[in-house]
């Protein structure tokens, strides 16, 4: 047998030490309250178990220490840290031996109450040293800093007023490091040799060499790295981490690609118009806001039997939102411009409604624009003519909008311009012209208008 | 309280020791099944007014927002070519006729290959279409049309490489029988929008059944009134659902009331949940009488659609089904499921491999989807309607060399480590082209997508956390994608 593959079984092995020195945590603490309850309750007989508790805090802190010299062997950690965890480490050890040795042999002696005492105390005391020490190697040093703690919270929320101006590696690069490959690469846990706690660091590289070839993304380690399907072995971040998203990757690549500079800002490395789309995300406020729903008092279960009675479909639209999706399924032809005003009730709750093939006339749309929370309206198939379109205007918060297999022309499309967050409206089979389209398309490019495949 | 919390107290509340000691007989796993049945109706906890709350097909809510409401499956049964259709390989061109490098064949499993295989060119002509430049064969005329319209994914894999278990392991998430099919997880989880028709539709054209059967649409562990319904375009649309010749309609009503009034007693006595279930069976199927018929009757659609779909009313055709889909999504039925035949091109005759065989097949089915997608596009269903396009598995770059074949055969053998699946509407993004496959189109060499991480993604956009959906059965939490799948974010608008 080799000794690459004996190192590489004794690694992983090693790899242990974590789960295992959790064994001797747990008894030493054990011992310690035992010591606690025996003083308070003077309940003699409990003294038996000290031997037992004893010893298997003796052998699972020694084998944890065994465990963590041979994970100390894949190196890649702060060495002063190290030593220090290590010699806490081989003090926490000697006390747990003495504990059980003296417990063997002075255990009828009249000083030996005072002396476990004191020794499981020490015991104690050293071991919160070691985790300490050990937690700092795995967690990183600050990571118990106060300081740090809110630091942290704010570097996460990095304010980009405009783009243009941000400053590439420090508000956008370092930020995704930060949140992505810090927790591995950072001054006191080196994975790879590798730090990516500061720009140095970072065009530094680890032991197998620099991690970037400015200007040519696609030779970089890194991107080569973050770009493998989270499955592969070399993957990074390692399995059960949480990859890149598409988006921070792209933001890396062309960091690179543009020289991976230090301090030049956005608008300095003239990003072309499909990148600057893709920064503009990580302006403040760009993102989610269109995501965010808007919130609404809860209806009462009264009040909705009520409405559905009339022969609608009322669910609301997720388990997190009062709001209601509202749909006419089944009898649609019973439905009119009445049972559309007992909607009312619920106004502000209503965020998906869908009213077609039903009876309603245009007086329906005066309720309808009350209903202010309203994002996606079905009134497609019904007699709705041009007149009282002009109510659509209030409702702020529609984005799609379905009025095809009416009867309505370009007077409506004029006033559909004037809804303020519109996407897409639906107007096949209506009597909006061709000439009307091409002209509102060219005015509101935002908006997108679907007339169908066949013009009849 | 939550979900689970509010299933388990309905069920101590409703197993009676009568009930529980029945069921003992038929075994313990049945109690815990039988039982959630009737507490089904509790799943859907606050503002549940809309329907019986013991109806199990009663409208819940999902987890979160939903951007699809609906999802039509058009399913390509023997897995077509992604190297005939969407993924073009030009050095494949340059290869082809050569013996396939051993690498390729190191490792690897395959149904029907032996010994070196030679290379097979691409056997169709590839152009970009539309804004996004979408690559589509030239066998697909219509597709390309609108091909802004669809999110390719390029780089899908899954673990099976036979057709059953392929087919089981894309609808059910596991390649073994007994589980529920993805329509059944979406019925249970949001109900159905139209109480008259059931919430999943089963529609199935060219020759035969696929390889997969009928459990391709059951509802494994899962309530039976969640089970796909399969419906016909010839003859009856659903079998042994009809009345007896002469039979008196208003004289069947009073009979189903009847024999539900006495469940109901029986129901009240022993509270079996298991009796709602099948109170809910015997309503649903007396609807269903009046509504298939008249839901799968496309002669009243006017002369411009039958055009455009391609139809031919009175026959099973593809795109009858395509156009009977629209319909049924229209009038709210949660998940159609459509299934076409004969994609398996081997190339042991001309008439199925990848040159003539595909090509007839492209030809079937070309025309009605194009149709369905404008369709769906211009009555702004594709706004909250999800379709999805896609076979089991994907097909090898190299030729298969079948025993009796003609030497010259164009066919491919099935290849599980890539092919293409494509998706429109239900607010996935238009027009992009997601994951790529190394040169050869053999293996996804970026951003892979595998089969649990699309069914998580479709039940994404359903509005469900798909490691939250989950079903009891048999001591632990079942759900759809077992304990895997990611959702694909990146192609989700």
């Amino acid at each position: 047998m080799n000794t690459e593959f004996l190192k590489s079984i004794s690694i992983f092995i090693g790899h242990f030490h974590p789960l295992v020195v959790h064994l001797p945590i747990g008894i030493i603490f054990f011992l310690f309250f035992l010591e606690v309850i025996i003083w308070f309750t003077m309940n003699n007989s409990l003294k038996v178990v000290r031997i037992y508790l004893s010893f298997f805090s003796m052998v699972t802190t020694l084998f944890g220490l065994l465990l963590g010299y041979l994970l100390s062997a894949e190196g890649g950690y702060d060495l002063e840290l190290l030593e220090k965890h290590e010699h806490s480490g081989q003090i926490l050890a000697g006390i747990t031996v003495a504990i059980f040795l003296i417990n063997l042999f002075f255990a009828q002696k009249v000083f030996f109450e005072k002396l476990f005492k004191g020794m499981v105390f020490a015991a104690v005391v050293a071991l919160s040293i070691v985790g300490h020490y050990g937690g700092s190697l795995t967690h990183g040093e600050d990571y118990l800093a106060l300081s740090q703690i809110s630091d942290t919270k704010n570097a996460e929320k990095i304010v980009i007023k405009d783009i243009n101006q941000a400053v590439v590696f420090s508000q956008l690069v370092q930020p995704i490091i930060n949140q992505k490959c810090i927790s591995c690469h950072n001054a006191g846990k080196m994975k790879g040799g590798l730090r990516m706690d500061s720009f140095e660091e970072i065009i530094k590289g680890g032991e197998n060499g620099a991690i970037l070839k400015v200007g040519n993304s696609s030779q970089s380690e890194l991107m080569k790295l973050v770009n493998l399907d989270p499955s592969e072995e070399r993957a990074m971040p390692p399995k059960g981490k949480t990859p890149l998203t598409s988006d921070e990757k792209q933001v890396l690549a062309w960091w690179i690609d543009a020289g991976a500079t230090k301090d030049k800002k956005v608008s300095e490395l003239k990003p072309d118009t499909k990148i600057l789309a893709l920064l503009k995300k990580f302006e403040d406020g760009a993102v989610d806001e269109t995501e965010k729903l808007p919130e609404v008092s809860k209806i009462e279960e009264k009040t909705l039997a009520e409405i559905s009675q009339l022969g609608i479909n009322i669910n609301p639209l997720s388990k997190e939102s009062n709001l209601l999706d509202v749909r006419c399924i089944l009898n649609k032809s019973s439905w009119d411009d009445k049972k559309t005003a007992s909607l009312s009730k619920i106004k502000d709750n209503i965020y998906v409604l869908e009213l077609s093939q039903t009876n309603i006339t245009n007086a329906s749309l005066k309720t309808i624009a009350e209903f202010k929370n309203l994002n996606v309206l079905f009134l497609q198939n019904t007699n709705l003519g041009d007149s009282e379109m002009n109510q659509l205007q209030k409702l702020e918060h529609l984005e799609v909008l379905n009025v095809y297999g009416t009867i309505i022309t370009d007077k409506s499309l004029e006033v559909f311009a004037k809804i303020k967050n519109l996407k897409k409206i639906y107007i096949w089979q209506t009597k909006i012209t061709q000439n009307a389209v091409e002209k509102f398309n060219k005015k509101f490019p935002s908006v997108t208008i679907i007339t169908g495949s066949l013009v009849i | 309280m939550t979900r689970e919390q509010h299933i388990q107290q309905e069920n101590i509340r409703e197993i009676t020791r009568r009930h529980f000691l029945q069921n003992l007989s038929t075994g313990v796993g049945m109690v815990a099944l039988g039982s959630l049945m009737g507490s089904c109706g509790s799943l859907f906890d606050k503002n549940s007014t809309t329907t019986n709350s013991l109806n199990p097909l009663g409208l819940k809510n999902p987890h979160f927002a939903p951007r699809a409401k609906r999802v039509i499956y058009l399913h390509m049964a023997g897995a077509p070519s992604q190297l005939e259709t969407f993924d073009y390989k030009p050095l494949l061109h340059k290869l082809d006729g050569q013996d396939c490098p051993q690498s390729f064949l190191e490792g690897q499993r395959f149904a029907f290959i032996k010994g070196t295989p030679k290379m097979l060119g691409p056997q169709a002509t590839f152009k970009q279409y539309g804004q996004s430049g979408a690559t589509v064969s030239n066998h697909l005329p219509y597709l390309s049309e609108v091909a802004d319209d669809l999110c390719f994914i390029k780089s899908m894999h899954t673990t099976e490489f036979n057709h059953a278990p392929a087919q089981l392991f894309m609808h059910t998430g596991s390649p073994r029988l007994g589980r529920p099919g993805i329509g059944s997880w979406v019925t249970y989880g949001l109900g159905t929008e139209n109480e008259n028709l059931p919430g999943f539709i089963v529609l199935a054209s060219g020759g035969k059944t696929p390889d997969g059967g009928k459990s391709l649409w059951g509802s494994g562990f899962l309530p039976t009134v969640y089970q796909g319904i399969q419906c016909r375009s010839e003859g009856d649309p659903v079998l042994f659902v009809s009345d007896p010749h002469a039979q008196d309609r208003t004289l069947k009503g009073e009979l189903i009331d009847a024999i539900n009034d006495v469940n109901q007693v029986h129901y009240d006595k022993v509270k079996d949940p298991e009796i709602q279930s099948r109170i809910a069976q015997y309503e649903m199927a007396y609807k269903m009488q009046v509504s298939v018929p008249e839901t799968m009757n496309i002669n009243d659609e006017p002369a411009y659609i039958h055009e455009m779909y391609g139809t031919e009313p009175g026959k099973s055709s593809f795109a009858n089904n395509c156009l009977l889909a629209r319909r049924l999504v229209e009038k709210g039925v949660r998940y159609v499921q459509l299934f076409h035949w004969g994609w398996d091109h081997h190339g042991e005759s001309k008439a199925n491999d990848c040159e003539d065989g595909i090509k007839l097949r492209c030809k079937e089915t070309d025309k009605p989807i194009a149709a369905l997608l404008k369709d769906l596009k211009q009555r702004g269903l594709l706004e909250d309607t999800l379709v999805v396009w896609g076979g089991e598995f994907g097909r090898t770059p190299m030729k298969e060399s079948r025993p009796g074949a003609p030497p010259d055969g164009k066919g491919r053998d099935h290849n599980p480590n890539a092919f293409t699946v494509w998706m429109a509407g239900g607010g996935v993004k238009p027009g992009i082209s997601y994951g790529e496959t190394d040169e050869f189109g053999y293996f996804g060499i970026k951003n892979k997508v595998h089969v649990h991480d699309l069914q998580a993604t479709i039940l994404h956009q359903l509005g469900f956390d798909h490691e939250k959906l989950t079903f009891p059965y048999q001591g632990r939490d079942f759900r759809l994608t077992d304990v895997h799948g990611h959702v694909v974010h990146d192609i989700l608008a």
